[in-house]
């Protein structure tokens, strides 16, 4: 966890920083005429982030390098996985959006669980993407008056 | 004594009752699911309780955290992998009892267990919320604020093998909660020209994300690199088995009464301290009674003790981290702070005001927890070979249709796909923070009390910018202020677990290899 501590605290450090001086001055207005200014607040806990992730960048490079190699907790496939999948959920969301929840529903499902091995289980895929879905859209829409997209 | 009466003939309402059992039931499966765990199944359920009345709501939310607390127990004893990151310890002697053929009697010590370690604690808080209450009413800003400062620490401090990420994760938390209008002037902070952000981010939204959504990735992944490893069958029902196999005899209960006892005094302690939680509970009680036990060293090996010992420590906790959260308005652990969004939608803000404003809703909880209590030992004890087979559900089957659950819980928050949109970034933020072991709890915690914590901060401010020695007059803030530091430099004095360089992912998706 050594190398993954200091790029997530030089990360954390960059972004606090990036606050601090670019997004708080632009998205907070200064006004004094009521209470107190609504930056002091954000400004302060951001100052307190930004020096809790230097210090654990700090401490983390003081100690010794561990002698047999770290491989960390992200892998080149663990990458891989997290940006196949926010794809995947960003274009459930828009399927959701344009389509409706009945259409985007069963093909996001299908889609799912083919990618986790239910091709072996054709009947089983058919069944479920198809009834699992109107079951959550009826019950939603009879039981909790929620109007799914 | 009117609220009290009002309060307990509510709860003994038939649509109450019903909905008690169903979150019992509910809890039960969730928590015997690997992946799935009490707090989010609360998460994905608090939408869906928008239009029950406000005992009915509570009362379905605490069966399930009831349900699923002793739920976790199930498929750490059957397969080795905890429900629920609770059960972890449970797993270390409940699996190789299941191996030995004991597991149907490792089930049944674990829901008395259960059941004796969750009445403890709620007894206590019944007896203890209200005093309490009072003393927390005489708490001006300057003590709430130390309060909540020192809470931070203590979350912080034992979040994780790392304090200072906790810390990290808990600060980054209570700043995102600055988004909306500030709350004096009422001009828009940090919300990009959205109008939907100027209400904050909704925490529904992000709770399902951050919790339920981010471990179903995790699993996801996990299932998609190791391939399929359902399949497994244990045979505990057979009636082959010796009845002692089978059932928790006389000396079973002599050997365990006393540990049973002592788990559930240290889960009461730990439930009632802000922010600790019952996965310390759980591995507090499962060392104590290894310290504490003539056959310690047999311990991992397949003890009842082991299995009693975290399964009362970590029940007890459901009932007095309520303490905190009745009587000051902080959540004492996961649960708890969902909670406080079930007592808010339906207009009930939780602290020393509550038993002014709402006693009989209040006094109908503590009934509700009571019935909760009473359905777990019976439920349990009729389903225990029903909830198993829940265990039999494929994963490539289960994981999905839990995904679609929470993008339709997360749009039932407030009608729009905005929450889609929270819940789907929180989700890849909350795979991140477990990958890199930035407690998602810490975060949520802070994100939590941010608000809270931020108006009684201003209001100390303003109180006492102009004579900073008022503050001399105020020893209860000044005592959680020097609790404060030396918390802080306790957290600096601690160096990383050993686990904490060696073990690749610190997800709870690899909790099976907890031995």
């Amino acid at each position: 966890m050594r190398q993954s501590d200091i790029f997530s605290g030089l990360f954390l450090a960059a972004l606090g920083v990036l606050t601090i001086f670019v997004i708080i001055p632009r998205e907070i207005t200064v006004s004094e005429n009521y209470g107190l200014n609504p930056q002091i607040f954000p400004l302060t806990v951001m100052w307190l982030g930004t020096a809790v992730a230097l210090l654990l960048v700090i401490v983390r490079l003081r100690q010794p390098k561990p002698a047999d190699a770290d491989p960390g907790p992200m892998q080149p496939k663990n990458w891989l996985f997290i940006v196949a999948i926010s794809a995947f959920l960003a274009a459930t969301y828009v399927a959701f959006e344009t389509l409706g929840f009945l259409v985007a529903a069963p093909a996001a499902l299908a889609l799912l669980m083919l990618s986790m091995g239910e091709y072996r289980h054709p009947i089983r895929l058919v069944l479920v993407s198809a009834c699992v879905p109107l079951a959550i859209y009826y019950s939603f829409d009879r039981l909790f008056v929620i109007q799914l997209p | 004594m009117h609220d009290l009466l009002a309060g307990l003939m509510e709860t003994l309402t038939l649509v109450n009752i019903a909905f008690i059992i169903f979150g019992v039931a509910t809890g039960i499966i969730v928590g015997a699911i690997p992946g799935l765990n009490g707090p989010m199944a609360i998460a994905v359920a608090l939408p869906l309780t928008y239009y029950l009345s406000p005992l009915a709501a509570l009362a379905f939310l605490i069966g399930i955290s009831k349900g699923s607390m002793f739920g976790g127990s199930i498929s750490a004893i059957l397969i080795n992998t905890p429900g629920t990151p609770e059960a972890a310890p449970t797993a270390f002697d409940g699996y190789p009892l299941t191996q030995q053929g004991k597991g149907l009697k490792a089930l049944k010590m674990s829901l008395f267990s259960s059941a004796i370690g969750a009445t403890a604690g709620d007894l206590i808080l019944f007896f203890t919320a209200a005093p309490a209450a009072i003393l927390a009413l005489m708490m001006g800003p300057a003590e709430m604020t130390a309060v909540l400062l020192f809470s931070f620490t203590i979350i912080a401090g034992l979040a994780g093998k790392s304090p200072m990420r906790g810390c990290l994760a808990a600060i980054f938390g209570v700043f995102l909660s600055v988004v909306g209008l500030d709350p004096e002037s009422t001009l828009p902070r940090l919300t990009f020209g959205s109008v939907q952000l100027q209400d904050g981010i909704p925490l529904i939204p992000l709770t399902i994300g951050l919790l339920a959504l981010s471990e179903i990735l995790l699993q996801i992944e996990d299932h998609l690199m190791r391939g399929d490893a359902s399949g497994r069958r244990n045979d505990i029902f057979s009636k082959d088995a010796p009845r002692e196999n089978r059932t928790v005899t006389r000396a079973d209960w002599r050997s365990c009464a006393r540990t049973i006892w002592r788990s559930s005094l240290i889960g009461i302690g730990i439930g009632a301290l802000p922010g600790v939680g019952a996965v310390v509970a759980g591995f507090l009680g499962y060392a104590s009674a290894k310290r504490n036990s003539p056959n310690g060293d047999k311990f991992g090996t397949g003890q009842l003790e082991g299995v009693a010992a975290t399964e009362a420590a970590n029940n007890a906790v459901t009932g007095s981290a309520l303490i905190p959260l009745l009587a000051i308005g902080i959540p004492g652990n996961l649960t708890a702070t969902i909670l406080i969004g079930a007592f808010l939608i339906h207009g009930v803000q939780p602290g020393p005001l509550i038993f002014k404003e709402h006693g009989a809703l209040v006094y109908g909880l503590f009934g509700a927890m009571a019935l909760a209590d009473l359905f777990t030992l019976t439920l349990g004890a009729v389903g225990l070979r029903l909830f198993s087979l829940v265990l039999n559900v494929p994963n490539a089957v289960l994981y999905p249709v839990i995904v679609l659950l929470c993008m339709a819980g997360a749009y039932s928050s407030d009608n729009s796909m905005f929450g889609v949109a929270i819940a789907l970034i929180f989700a890849v933020l909350g795979y991140l923070m477990r990958k890199l072991d930035f407690s998602f709890a810490t975060f949520l915690i802070g994100f939590a009390l941010g608000r809270q914590f931020e108006l009684f901060f201003r209001q100390s401010l303003i109180l006492f910018r102009d004579s900073p020695a008022q503050l001399l007059h105020h020893p209860i803030a000044i005592a959680f202020v020097l609790l404060t530091i030396v918390s802080l430099w306790r957290i600096g004095r601690k160096k990383p677990a050993a686990g904490a360089q060696a073990e690749p992912s610190p997800s709870f998706a690899g909790a099976e290899n907890v031995q």
